[in-house]
């Protein structure tokens, strides 16, 4: 693996020579640098969308919308955003993976008190949660599309995150989920994504066999029970407003800092709740020699939300804390 | 450039795949793990932005949805219905 500072980087953003696809060129700027104005939709463009997609909820239910909540700061501002400023009738759920932070946990509870929400802990069993994260790095699990934006560990997470959230949204009646993602994490056009449920469902199999044909067979049988979909409900909406609020850091700090948000010391720099954060990207440097991080770190220097130099910084493990 | 073409290119960019090395055009590009949900969604905001059409569900759900001549296939009868 070449060593760290003599990785070549596209010179306006910081992707590295190592990432797949990055197509730096002879003036060393990498191919989504240069098609980031075209590839890009307009901020109006974005706002309406979302604007449509919490408009068409269905209002019948006991919530607006579901929220994939971590307790980190991203979803923790989300939540409160949503509730406040929109209004939504949000729940949040929670998946205890097995090695949140005792602060992210207690974050949770402090917050959605503050908020006035009902909090949602989903628990999967622990030994599918072991078998689930020491997979993850095998072959076929996750597509290397998947793995430029995050870590195996994480892709396994979200994984089970997306099921989880659209089977309780399925089960409560609602129509609309949210989800704390930032730009670089998701697809620039996502900040509002029609989802069929049967598509959904199709997509839970295959992932599930990948994950079947390498875990042992204790794990496979404590994998989440699989679900069907309700008769009357046929399309779900995944927003991803931060696509469109696109906070700086310093600004969500502050906001949540107010509802009682305490950054947690046992997560690493990049998580504000995952204890296994760090190895997901130490096992992800070392096998595919680029940061899991880096395509959203780039992309938020891209749009001028992070300063270049606090990328670099962040990209350099030997000058992140514990 | 073709439709066809544009398809192609978005998918092998996109999946980091080459059709002709790592899959051909009658791969089921799920199955095989090339593309995920992520990817899947991706495509399809693509397709129905680049193309200016919109898919119903039961054309996203088919099995020829699943390969790239398929997809080529309903992209290109997508256009062919949307020309007066």
């Amino acid at each position: 693996m070449p060593a760290l500072d003599k990785v070549i980087r596209c010179r306006v953003c910081v992707l590295p020579s190592t990432f797949p696809g990055v197509g730096l060129n002879a003036e060393g700027v990498c191919r989504f640098c240069r098609e980031y104005e075209r590839q890009t939709p307009a901020t109006d463009e974005l706002t309406r969308k979302l604007g449509e997609a919490v408009a068409s909820r269905r209002r019948d239910a006991q919530f607006d919308c579901i929220l994939a909540f971590s307790g980190g700061k991203d979803s923790t501002y989300t939540l409160w955003r949503l509730s406040n400023e929109l209004g939504l009738r949000c729940l949040p759920v929670m998946i205890d993976n097995g090695h949140l932070s005792e602060t992210a946990v207690e974050n949770a509870h402090r917050v959605t008190k503050r908020l006035d929400c009902e909090l949602h802990i989903v628990r999967p069993d622990s030994e599918f949660l072991r078998e689930l994260f020491r997979v993850s790095d095998a072959d076929g699990v996750h597509s290397a599309a998947a793995l430029r934006r995050a870590s195996a560990i994480c892709n396994s997470c979200i994984g089970v995150i997306n099921d989880e959230v659209i089977r309780e949204a399925v089960r409560q009646g609602v129509t609309l989920i949210a989800g704390g993602y930032l730009a670089g994490q998701v697809p620039n056009g996502a900040v509002a994504v029609r989802v069929n449920v049967d598509s959904h469902l199709r997509f839970e199999e295959l992932r599930r066999n990948r994950l079947r044909s390498v875990m042992s067979e204790a794990a496979t049988l404590a994998m989440p029970s699989k679900w069907t979909a309700g008769e009357t409900q046929g399309n779900i909406t995944i927003i991803n407003p931060m696509l469109v609020w696109n906070p700086r850091e310093e600004q969500i700090l502050e906001c949540i800092g107010q509802l009682g948000w305490k950054r947690p010391h046992d997560t690493g720099e990049a998580s504000s709740n995952c204890r296994l954060n760090d190895v997901g990207i130490a096992r992800h440097l070392a096998q595919h020699q680029f940061h899991p991080y880096v395509f959203e770190w780039a992309t938020q220097v891209r749009q001028g939300l992070m300063e270049r130099e606090e990328a670099l910084r962040r990209l350099d493990p030997g000058k992140m804390p514990n | 450039m073709s439709t066809d073409q544009k398809i192609s290119e978005f998918i092998e960019d996109s999946c980091l795949i080459r059709f002709g090395e790592e899959a051909d055009a009658d791969t089921n590009l799920f199955t095989t793990g090339i593309m995920d949900s992520m990817g899947f969604i991706e495509l399809v905001q693509f397709l129905e932005a680049d193309l200016n059409v919109k898919f119903a569900d039961e054309e996203l759900n088919s099995r020829e949805f699943a390969t790239l001549s398929g997809i080529q296939s309903i992209a290109r009868r997508k256009q062919d219905d949307a020309r007066p």
